[in-house]
């Protein structure tokens, strides 16, 4: 606990800043009003990312993927995995797995009555879908069916859009069997899906996979795409899964490798966060330093009255030290509380901006964006406002040891 | 005068706070200028070669043909219209093209794609498709059965220069029509998922096989002065007739736009919490200049100084730091805007590859160089800006100055 | 008509609360032309409150002051600041001058804000600064003056601009004794050769001797005022 003279020196702090609070509100605000900035920043485009990683995760290739080393490169149906159960059994005994699914991925064509594009075919399970990814969520038109018949198909927005089709249309898909023989097949929209993924909204069908299994003969799948109880398992799983699979031909990638440009946004995101409270940090400092100062020298002959009178110098440094951090913490704890409401608040009931949401679904973002919040946004920006202010005593702290104090109370005022 | 040479001594001996001041607001200064140049430099950029690759800046097609792309509506006559777009003299260029979509087929392999049909010679005054040839050679008038392939698709069908290709598509009265065709030509454009999805063959020889003489889906212009386009899109609508519709790339490319608008915003976002921040230092530098003299303001009050003229000159004060730091930071934010729109920033190879990774994967342009735009009015505009900025600093000082009676202001310790 | 007529002036400080203090009580002054006057009285007793709301910087809680037929009580905070720079001078008792301006731009100010051409302001200033001696000084600041010839500076800017009164609270209180007796005999000659009328306030029995007319103040009550030969 604060000694006696400690809590002394406290009060007096306070006195002195009730007594100019001017200039201890603007330091308060400043810091305040920057943190709010900052947690906001940090927090939406955390947010921002992570939703965007997590649209093209959750409905691509997972955070793990499975499939033949070729298939990448070279999107040809000759490249599948022939026999998924071997490696599903695998699955099903690693804990880190949440769920996974099967699926076939072709190219193909997909047209209406005068016009056609190039498309890219998903063969799906539409329950195993369902507790995988939770597709019918996507659905923002019709039905997540495939009808009775299995003739149904779902397709992205704005491949609906393109085609000018809605639901109950026909379209024709054509795509190469394993024969290289040109196979077609009339589809029914049964749903129009939108998930943000671009490959899905702009040029995905999603078919029931027997179907297109009886279409194309394939027999394994394609792909094995896998969502992870925790993100960052990734490399973990990967590990342990390559020996045991044991096969030259199957690959077992990360969403890292798979998305790069999700990694390497991400890492860009925090460089530029990073860059961006370093640059308003030493604002800031610059901001606190300016008031220390001249609060310290307005009290020169105040301060040698105090020493003269017995007061140590290294007690008047603590003086000025407490109250700097009072007001700055003071500060802080604003912003802490107000900016962590309001991320609190993005974070419930996320930021809407549905007025713009095409031009984020470019991006691969939702129409309204939910923060994150994180406990390190607000140790660090405690350490940088202590640190700080630290900083910004010292140089006047140090002016007034060389003033000397004592000297100062005969001067004239 | 006397004002003047008050608030300028005052600088004067407060040297060191007139410095950081000034480098701060210099600083800020600069980062606007250049932070605007730079984002509309590259989004201008982003948008001329989106525009540019392959859409064109302004395109006409049956008024129909958007609701129902296909063959029934089509332009007819490109003659006449050809003939009235050459008396408008704001039209610099026209080109006509006929897109269509085939099955294009190897031994190997059978891949959807675009078949598009171009008059090669008038089809490089409104694109870039000319340039973007990579190898081989592009296409001429007199060309038959030769096709101008997008890399990537090439790639997926395996074929070089001088390869044979197979293409099956719907001619414009609904026939079948299929032909062999020689690989001249294989183009890179910034957009993958163009060159992954597109040919193009001489329209002189595809009206042969198609029966398309005199039709057309578009017909392609680029404008004399890109600065007027919406008036001249408006001009050519009416000389043409209600039966076609034009529209330009405002039109056409509107996702692009807004996702540009989002990237503007975004970018005021952070530069907002930078500002916040810098403007309270400054404010509060200003805010303890001002503190520092109330018993001096005090006395000139007594002597007869009006509130007013104690106004007068603290924003004088402001005005004279306002002027040298808005000077010096526009000179600095100008060059570098000048210098970086002759000398595009560019970005290192290594996140080059992830930029394209970025881009493919979004459907965008992947740009690797990054221009500033060199714009005399708007930079006087941000300088305007940051003068106001500069000016409400001393707006706190001023109303605190003016709570002081003189007594007061005199008895103030 | 009168130069200065004070009339039933009263001031009361933080009215109502706790710490509320009746200032003056009550002063009625008629004074006039080119009179020398000084105010004394032991301290807390009005005498400084008096002098600012003569000069207008300070209203009264009750009562009206006309000076050269004006009612200044009546005025508003502009117009009372016009009207200080045509007819009021100050000198205070420390902080007085701009430390931003040298001697001569102090001594002009009031001048110039008066839109006075640059040649009279000129001549007047050299014309004052030879009668208060400190017309060697003239291109000095401020922080580099003594006590008492920063005072002087002080008197010279109050008179430069010819007003017809000045007010001083106690100007020589941080003054020495030598230099106190010269400013009282530099504003005794003032009072003279520029006709203006002089208040000024003091604790000082060798300066309060020097003035022609004395009023003493207790508890915010004139309880003298007397005239001497
Ligand atoms: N701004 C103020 N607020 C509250 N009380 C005041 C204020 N100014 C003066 N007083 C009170 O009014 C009374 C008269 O004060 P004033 O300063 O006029 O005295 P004075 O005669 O000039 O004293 P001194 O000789 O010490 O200068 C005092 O009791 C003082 O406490
Ligand atoms: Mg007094």
């Amino acid at each position: 606990m604060f000694s006696h003279t400690e809590m002394l020196y406290v009060k007096m702090a306070l006195l002195h800043i009730v007594r100019r609070k001017g200039r201890a509100a603007l330091i308060s605000i400043m810091i305040a009003i920057s943190m709010i900035g900052l947690l906001l920043m940090e927090g939406m485009y955390e947010g921002m990312m992570v939703q965007i990683t997590q649209n093209s995760i959750k409905t691509g290739s997972g955070t793990v993927s499975i499939q033949h080393k070729m298939f990448r490169s070279d999107n040809n149906i000759k490249y599948t995995i022939a026999n998924p159960y071997k490696i599903t059994a695998l699955l099903d005994s690693k804990k880190e797995v949440e769920s996974y699914v099967m699926r076939i991925n072709q190219r193909g064509l997909i047209a209406t009555a005068g016009y056609s594009q190039g498309v890219n075919v998903m063969g799906i399970d539409l329950e195993k879908e369902s507790s995988h990814a939770k597709l019918e969520n996507f659905i923002i038109k019709g039905n997540y069916n495939f009808n009775k018949n299995g003739r149904g198909a779902l397709i992205g927005y704005r491949l609906a859009k393109k085609l000018k089709v809605d639901i109950g249309k026909k379209v024709i898909v054509t795509m190469q069997d394993t024969n290289n023989e040109v196979v077609s097949v009339a589809l029914k929209i049964t749903g129009i899906l939108k998930t943000n993924n671009m490959a899905i909204d702009s040029n995905g069908l999603l078919m029931d996979i027997e179907r297109l299994r009886g279409l194309n003969g394939i027999q394994g799948v394609t792909e094995i795409s896998i969502l992870l109880h925790e993100q960052n398992d990734d490399t973990q799983l990967i590990h342990s899964l390559v020996p045991k699979i044991n096969d030259q031909n199957i690959a077992v990638y990360s969403y890292k490798e798979l998305y790069p440009s999700l990694h390497e946004g991400e890492a860009m995101m925090q460089t530029y966060s990073r860059i961006s409270s370093s640059f308003i940090f030493i604002v800031a400092t610059l901001g606190i330093f300016g008031v220390v100062l001249v609060s310290v020298f307005e009290r020169v002959r105040e301060f040698g009255i105090m020493m003269a009178i017995g007061t140590q110098f290294h007690d008047i440094a603590r003086l000025i030290i407490y109250e700097s951090l009072v007001i700055t913490m003071s500060g802080y704890i604003v912003g802490a509380l107000l900016g962590g409401g309001l991320l609190w608040y993005f974070k419930e009931f996320g930021l809407d901006l549905s007025g713009l949401s095409d031009a984020f679904a470019i991006f691969g973002m939702d129409s309204s964006i939910h923060a994150i919040l994180k406990r390190e946004y607000f140790t660090s920006a405690f350490i940088s406002v202590l640190v700080a202010t630290l900083a910004a005593t010292i140089i006047p702290i140090r002016t007034l040891k060389q003033r000397n104090p004592i000297q100062s109370i005969s001067e004239q005022p | 005068m006397i004002l003047f040479k008050m608030a300028l001594r005052e600088l004067l001996s407060h040297k060191k706070r007139s410095i950081v001041t000034l480098l701060l607001s210099a600083f800020s200064t600069a980062l606007f200028i250049f932070a605007n140049a730079l984002n509309n430099g590259t989004h201008n950029q982003l948008i001329r070669s989106s525009v540019e690759i392959y859409p064109g800046y302004m395109q006409i097609t049956n008024r129909a043909f958007e609701e129902n792309p296909n063959f029934d509506n089509l332009i007819f006559d490109v003659a006449n219209v050809t003939k009235t777009l050459q008396k408008i003299h704001e039209i610099n260029a026209s080109a006509a093209r006929f897109e269509s979509y085939a099955l294009y087929s190897t031994n190997e392999q059978s891949i959807g794609g675009m078949f598009t049909a171009i008059e090669p010679e008038k089809e490089a005054h409104v694109s870039r498709l000319k340039r973007s040839l990579v190898e081989g050679e592009y296409l001429t008038p007199s060309d038959t059965n030769a096709i101008y392939l997008g890399a990537e698709l090439a790639k997926r069908l395996k074929v070089g220069i001088g390869d044979t290709l197979s293409f099956i598509s719907t001619g414009a009265d609904y026939s079948f029509a299929a032909d062999n065709l020689v690989v001249k030509g294989l183009f890179k454009t910034k957009l993958y998922e163009f060159d992954n999805a597109s040919g193009f063959v001489n329209k002189g020889y595809f009206d042969e096989v198609m029966h398309s003489r005199n039709i057309a889906t578009h017909i392609i212009m680029s404008p004399t002065d890109l600065e007027q386009i919406d008036v001249v899109t408006q001009k050519v609508q009416k000389a043409l007739g209600h039966g076609l519709e034009v529209k330009n790339y405002k039109t056409t490319l509107e996702d692009l736009i807004l996702a540009m608008e989002i990237d503007t915003i975004f970018g005021y976002i952070t530069l907002g919490i930078f500002f916040i921040v810098i403007f309270f230092v400054i404010g509060i530098f200003a805010f303890l200049s001002v503190y520092a003299r109330i018993r001096q303001i005090g006395v000139l009050r007594a002597i007869g100084t009006t509130p007013k003229q104690v106004m007068g000159m603290l924003l004088i004060e402001a005005l004279i730091l306002g002027f040298l730091s808005v000077g010096l930071g526009g000179a600095a934010g100008a060059y570098a805007s000048h210098h970086y729109e002759k000398h595009p920033i560019e970005i290192t190879s290594l996140v080059d590859v992830d930029a394209q990774e970025y881009a493919k994967q979004y459907n965008m342009v992947a740009e690797a160089t990054f221009p500033s735009e060199f714009n005399p009015p708007r930079i006087m505009l941000d300088m305007l800006i940051m003068m106001l900025l500069n000016l409400m600093t001393v707006l706190y000082p001023i109303v605190l100055i003016n709570r002081f009676t003189p007594t007061e202001a005199i008895r103030y310790v | 008509m009168n130069f200065l007529t004070v009339r039933n002036v009263k001031k009361v400080f933080n009215e109502g609360s706790e710490s509320q203090s009746n200032a003056l009580m009550g002063i009625d002054l008629s004074i006039g032309k080119e009179e020398f006057i000084v105010i004394s009285g032991p301290s807390g007793s009005g005498k400084s409150t008096l002098l600012n709301i003569i000069g207008g910087l300070d209203a009264p809680s009750e009562g009206s002051v006309e000076l050269v037929g004006t009612v200044i009580t009546a005025l508003n905070e502009n117009d009372l600041a016009l009207f200080r720079r045509e007819n009021i001078g100050f000198v205070f008792q420390a902080y007085n001058l701009i430390p931003v301006l040298t001697v001569k731009e102090n001594i002009e100010y009031v001048m110039r804000l008066m839109g006075i051409p640059q040649s009279q302001c000129d001549a007047r200033v050299l014309e004052v600064a030879r009668e208060l001696d400190i017309d060697t000084y003239l291109n000095k600041f401020p922080d580099h003056l003594s006590g008492g010839q920063q005072q002087r500076v002080a008197v010279a800017r109050a008179v430069a601009s010819k007003p017809k009164l000045i007010l001083a609270d106690e100007p020589t209180a941080n003054l020495d004794t030598a230099n106190a007796q010269k400013l009282m005999e530099l504003m005794r000659r003032l009072n003279i050769e520029e006709k203006v009328t002089i208040i000024f306030s003091s604790h000082d029995p060798m300066v309060i001797e020097k003035a022609r007319r004395s009023i003493v103040l207790r508890d915010g009550k004139i309880i003298e005022d007397t005239v001497r030969s």
